[in-house]
């Protein structure tokens, strides 16, 4: 019930930023990345569909995207005062979307990296 | 012993933080100074000011239990904080998504007031850390159970 609740709410979000995406500027750019988006979305729920026991969760998977969030912050934090300092030295113009948009990469990327190490590597 | 140690390291790295920290808002209210105070500033000095109590308080909390014989980390406190570290970056993840709302519709479509780039890196900064000290702190008051 719980995980129905969150996959509501994921759905939900993802909608409104495509909804927001298209109200936006409703051209062919946004309408091939809404569409990718969708697309992308589908492709996952049917390899879910089809091979559940893949992307089934034990203690050991768990504990896995918990330790790699959790180095995940560490890295962000770390990136982030870089950042701060990087501009309040004057050694790296920034914008706000260039700031943003880097932390928001660096916290995806950096989940994804160790979570496959450490499944590949065991713990 | 090796709890002696480990929470002799930890009073050396706290001192060095709170070094640091003070260095740095000193660097700021120096070089800020000239052109006037900035009430940005004070977002800055406050949690900066609880960061260092938050650290003294918990130093002195480990260093009492130290004392009476606890361990210093335990199987618990290490998961409260993987987890404490988790729901943060999840936060975090929300919250960018909502800076992303604001600068990419509300001040490029409907004129809302812009994020300037240090103010924007210094709040999220003190969500990260803000985030996590709330969590770790309400987690480690009411416990965990394994889902």
């Amino acid at each position: 019930m719980n995980d129905l609740k969150w996959l509501v709410f994921k759905a939900a979000m993802i909608g409104v930023m495509l909804a927001l995406l298209l109200w936006r500027s409703f051209d062919q750019m946004s309408i091939t990345v809404s569409m990718s988006i969708v697309v992308t979305i589908a492709a996952i729920m049917l390899m879910r569909k089809k091979y559940p026991e893949r992307y089934r969760k034990d203690e050991m998977t768990r504990k896995i995207g918990t330790y790699s969030a959790s180095w995940s912050w560490m890295i962000t934090l770390v990136v982030v005062t870089f950042l701060f300092w990087f501009d309040y030295l004057g050694m790296m113009p920034l914008s706000a979307s260039n700031v943003i948009l880097i932390v928001f990469v660096t916290m995806v990327s950096t989940v994804i990296v160790f979570r496959a190490v450490l499944m590949r590597k065991g713990f | 012993m090796e709890d002696k140690k480990r929470l002799r390291f930890m009073k050396v790295f706290g001192a060095a933080l709170v070094t640091f920290i003070v260095a740095f808002l000193a660097y700021i209210f120096v070089t800020e100074s000239a052109s006037g105070f900035d009430p940005m500033l004070l977002i800055i000095l406050l949690p900066a000011a609880a960061i260092i109590i938050a650290l003294m308080l918990n130093i002195s909390r480990l260093g009492a239990g130290v004392r009476s014989g606890l361990p210093l980390r335990d199987e618990m406190s290490d998961k409260i904080k993987n987890r404490a570290g988790y729901l943060s970056l999840m936060a975090t993840l929300y919250f960018v998504l909502g800076l992303m709302f604001y600068h990419g519709f509300l001040v490029e479509d409907y004129g809302f007031p812009g994020l300037v780039v240090r103010h924007a890196m210094m709040v999220t900064l003190i969500f990260i850390i803000g985030s996590f000290g709330l969590i770790w702190f309400i987690l480690n008051r009411r416990g965990m159970c394994d889902e």
